[in-house]
């Protein structure tokens, strides 16, 4: 079983969407799919701006995770198969099978290590693809996914160039290497979070290491003060670019990285985590203060797909599924068919 | 100790993480906070110093706030403090779906509920905990204990001593179709013989009113009235129990009042529905209202009956239909105060489950509209029936509404109290707080309502120690049609009979003084509202009256004694009554006339 | 089920009308509320005061004794 994670930079980038283009090409090949999410989504309408929002229509045969309220409610024809013993607010997650097609509200496991339960309960289903869609800017328990989509769009940043340097700075975190063998096993340091703790990682750290090991929460800013203070040649090592993320903007990493090699050093991610491509969303809530509403609005789309693709490297897919299609994903993905 | 880590995540405000706080630490629990306007990367860098078992954290959610909070709980993660550390959530405009979006364990939705916050810090399932809050059996109150009923004032104690002694001694060779009917009521409830339930049917039928006859014989009912469909009664059950939510009185700290509301739309589907959601909103009880009509017809019909007017049907089949959805813990009353039917009420009242009965001859017999011979009659077997069932009857004081004076209103609440002891059972007075007609025309309350109000309760404290109930409903005639005035003027008098120590009340919805349609949903809960936060407000402080209050209530006091003398010195209560000593013309009060000459004497 | 037939029994509606007397404001009430395609409305209550009135325009979706909407619907 493959497991494809859709990750969102923010609320509103095109996740759903994304991962509704993926379901109908999964379909289009008969693979037997899996569903959950790592938060929820049922609403009709966002709960903040009231702009609509996609839908999960799931067809017969997909397996689905999701709280027991949700699914007590959902309108898709459900046969329930067993009780996951994960516990969300909304409930146990229950895994069913759909038997006529239809909406599904979805809120499943929030943690990765009860997604990766969740995981192995759906492989032993015979499920051959796992769709575990993410929630707003919740990125961290997707690790627990093979591979990645990640979409980004203008309702994240509605200027363009900042939006695609965001972008950038992002995308290139997933191109960090492993640790190179020759290097020295390093004691794990957990995460780095204050400066108190930078100060004592720099205290602490003896001459002869050269390598910092840093599998919780780092936040850049601590990692370059000590990287500044100490001044040498360091190889720094995370868990996957997902936990950097979460503690820190992708720039300022940027810019931590750019430091530690000019000193020499480098920057690694103990597990690489394949981002097959970035999905790019022009769309953003606009507030009318006159009215007290939001509205959608759209930056233009053509144009920030090619002034995307002028900046990100070549290797990596950018696409406007509004624009191309969810065809456009086919290619890029490695358990469809090709055309 | 176990720790538990606030963090407002708000740029200002964190009343919500101080009140926590301190509930915390009065819990038991080490409570550290941190100040507004830190980040989520401080409140990560301080759970993994302090290895909290929670963190909790405030704040209304607003665009672009969800982020943050998404991003607290994935830093959470990735630090990897989500094993043994649980993230709750609380705040303005969150709801569970959010908190489920979000990540969080654990999501606080509404005002805060420390059960619910502990439950969740020990990792209780709060789905689990809130089943069992709804489950766990309330205590039901009783409105009477702790009383002794002793009279402080000795001369109106043997005034009602003679008044009542005539009155027993009056009854005692009389006998009512009334009375009659109910002891085949209740031998009807209990007997499945069919032949013999048929006889008792047929001599019960000879009691009755040719309209009930017709009802039983040919199956004949009352113009606009209908039964309840069976698909109606099959799915009333799923829709009106749904998930209660944990009781909360509407007490703030206090111990008294209990608080009562009113129903009877006409239809007992309707009812059950309004009640349960007066419980929802914090009553304490409920009482049940029949239509008029019912009262002035010898005999009551049988099942599930509804109909367009106001006041609900009594039948066993509807009181018991309507019981069924209350909550076990809320009081039940049925009023059975006036009409033709009083004895048989109670006997019905009594079968579906009634913790309280309502019975005035005085009023019942005046503004009530029966005849004061056949309530008199009807009246007495009535609290003697209270008696045997043991429970507490209360005594309506509405006259005061046609016009009458209180003094001589309160003069007919204390025969009946006195009578009510005489014979074992225990009667709860009910002084009206209100704006009456003769306080209009008197100026009494120009100034003010406080003061005759409470000279209206305090004086019952200098005759009898007995539970007072201020009904029904209270603030009555200062009601009008506009929601906000009636929701306020409710729930102050509420605040007033509150500080006075009244052992109830009974409140009205907002929509009281709307005559041309019924009470509504929703106008109930305006009221529950407003009550609740008028409590909120004083908690123990008091209401002070000028010192007019007290000379008000020496008077009062006067008056009432002189009005048991004179009706004493009649020597004939039933007469006095006919007579006025307890309301005449003037005071806008007639003798009632259903049932006149319906009294039999037995040889 | 529509949103009308969850309406346990009364439907309220209260605001303010720029009016200059009371019978004008009874009357644009039961406009209004004929309007909003509200059956067998009746002013609750009415007050005229100065530049018009506050209202508030009753109509009973369930009467009491009468089939239920939200009764008829199955729960989820």
């Amino acid at each position: 079983m493959y497991t494809l994670g859709f990750a969102g930079v923010a609320k509103n980038t095109g996740k759903t969407t994304t991962a509704l283009a993926v379901l109908q090409l999964a379909q289009a090949d008969g693979l037997r799919l899996a569903l959950t999410s790592i938060g929820y989504d049922g609403e009709d309408r966002d709960n903040v701006t009231g702009l609509p929002k996609p839908r999960y229509a799931l067809p017969v045969g997909c397996l689905v995770a999701s709280a027991q309220r949700c699914l007590q409610v959902s309108p898709a024809g459900l046969n329930l198969l067993h009780n996951t013993g994960i516990a969300t607010i909304l409930g146990p997650v229950l895994i069913a099978e759909v038997t006529r097609p239809g909406l599904v509200l979805l809120a499943g496991p929030n943690q990765q290590t009860q997604i990766e339960a969740l995981l192995k309960q759906f492989a032993a289903l015979k499920a051959e693809l796992c769709l575990l869609d993410g929630a707003l800017n919740r990125l961290t328990p997707l690790a627990a996914a093979d591979g990645l989509l990640l979409s980004t769009g203008a309702a994240f940043n509605e200027d363009a160039a900042q939006l695609i340097d965001h972008a950038a700075a992002l995308t290139s975190l997933f191109r960090l290497s492993a640790p190179p063998a020759s290097l020295e096993t390093a004691a794990d340091r957990g995460s780095l979070l204050s400066a108190q703790a930078a100060e004592q990682l720099i205290q602490t750290l003896p001459h002869s290491d050269n390598h910092i090991l840093l599998s919780g929460a780092a936040a850049p800013q601590h990692c370059l003060t000590v990287q500044q203070a100490l001044c040498r040649p360091l190889h720094w090592s995370f868990a996957n670019p997902l936990r950097m993320i979460a503690a820190g903007d992708p720039r300022s990493w940027r810019d931590f990285i750019a430091q530690v090699r000019a000193a020499g050093g480098d920057v690694h991610t103990l597990r690489p985590l394949p981002l097959h491509a970035l999905t790019l969303n022009p769309f953003y809530p606009r507030y009318l203060p006159a009215a007290g509403r939001y509205e959608a609005a759209c930056l233009p789309a053509a144009e920030l797909l090619q002034q995307a693709r002028l900046r990100l490297p070549d290797e990596l897919p950018v696409l406007d599924l509004h624009q191309q299609g969810a065809a456009a994903l086919r290619p890029h993905l490695p358990f469809l068919k090709r055309n | 100790m176990t720790t538990v880590l606030l963090a407002p995540l708000d740029p200002v405000h964190d009343n919500a993480i101080k009140l926590l706080r301190r509930k915390l630490e009065a819990a038991g629990y080490t409570a550290l906070t941190m100040p507004p306007g830190v980040t989520e990367e401080e409140v990560i860098a301080l759970a993994l110093q302090e290895r909290p078992a929670a963190i909790l954290v405030s704040r209304t959610l607003g665009y672009k706030v969800a982020e943050t909070l998404g991003h607290l709980v994935d830093l959470a993660e990735a630090a990897g403090l989500r094993p043994s550390t649980r993230l709750g959530v609380g705040g303005m405009a969150i709801t569970q779906e959010t908190g489920a979006e979000l990540g969080f364990d654990g999501c606080f939705v509404g005002a805060l509920n420390m059960d619910e916050v502990i439950a969740f810090i020990e990792g209780r399932p709060q789905q689990a905990r809130q089943q069992t809050a709804e489950a766990a059996p309330r205590p039901k109150p009783d409105l009477t204990e702790g009383f002794t009923y002793a009279f402080r004032d000795e001369k109106i104690a043997r005034l009602l001593d003679s008044i009542t002694e005539q009155l027993l001694e009056w009854v005692k060779d009389k006998q009512s179709p009334g009375i009659e009917r109910a002891r085949l009521r209740a031998e009807l409830l209990t007997e499945t013989n069919p032949n013999s339930r048929a006889a008792l049917l047929e001599r019960y039928l000879s009691f009755c009113d040719a309209e009930i006859q017709s009802f039983y014989r040919q199956g004949k009912l009352p113009s606009g009235v209908r039964r309840l469909e069976a698909e109606e009664i099959a799915r009333a059950p799923q829709r009106l129990n749904p998930p209660m939510p944990a009781f909360e009185s509407l007490r703030h700290n206090r111990q008294k009042p209990l608080f009562f509301a009113q129903y009877g739309t006409g239809c007992p589907i309707m009812d059950a529905a309004h009640v349960r959601i007066a419980e929802a909103w914090g009553i304490d009880g409920v009482l049940h209202f029949d239509p008029s009509w019912g009262a002035q017809r010898e005999g009551l019909l049988e099942g599930l009956l509804t109909h367009e007017h106001d006041g609900t049907i009594i039948t066993f089949e509807n009181l018991h239909f309507i019981r069924s959805f209350m909550n076990p813990a809320t009081l039940w009353n049925v009023r059975g105060h006036r009409g033709l039917n009083t004895p048989e009420t109670q006997v019905l009242a009594h079968a579906a489950g009634a913790d309280l009965l309502k019975i005035n001859i005085p009023y019942g017999s005046t503004g009530g509209g029966t005849d004061p011979e056949r309530l008199a009659v009807d009246g007495v077997y009535s609290v003697r029936l209270a008696s045997e069932f043991g429970l507490p009857f209360d005594i309506p004081g509405n006259d005061e509404l046609s016009g009458v004076p209180p003094h001589k209103t309160f003069a007919g609440l204390l025969v009946m109290v006195m009578l009510g002891l005489k014979l074992g059972a225990r009667p709860i007075p009910k002084p009206l707080l209100c704006y009456s007609p003769y306080m209009t025309i008197e100026g009494l309350m120009d100034d003010n309502y406080v003061d005759m109000n409470v000279a209206k309760l305090r004086v019952w404290s200098e005759i009898v120690d007995a539970p007072i109930w201020p009904g029904e409903p209270i603030g009555f005639m200062t009601h009008t049609p506009e929601r906000v005035q009636s929701a306020l003027t409710t729930a102050i008098h509420a605040a007033l009979a509150s500080s006075c120590g009244a052992a109830a009340a009974t409140i009205a919805s907002s929509d009281e003084a709307y005559s041309k349609g019924p009470i509504s949903g929703p106008a109930r809960v305006d009221t529950l509202r407003a009550t609740r936060e008028m409590l909120r407000f004083f908690g123990q402080a008091t209401i002070s009256p000028t010192p007019r209050a007290a000379e008000l209530q020496a008077q009062l006091h006067a008056d009432i004694r002189s009005t048991l003398e004179k009706i004493a010195a009649r020597g004939d209560f039933v007469a006095a009554i006919y007579e006025g000593l307890l309301g005449d013309p003037s005071d806008g009060l007639y003798p009632g006339r259903t049932g006149r000459g319906s009294i039999q004497t037995r040889p | 089920m529509s949103a009308m037939q969850h309406v346990l029994d009364a439907l309220d509606l209260e605001t303010f009308l720029v009016c200059q007397n009371e019978a004008e404001a009874k009357e644009l009430a039961l406009n209004l509320a004929a309007e909003l395609g509200l059956s067998h409305a009746d002013v609750v209550f009415v007050e005229q005061s100065g530049l018009g009135a506050r209202v508030r325009i009753r109509s009973y979706i369930h009467h009491p004794g009468q089939g239920y909407g939200w009764l008829k619907e199955e729960t989820a």
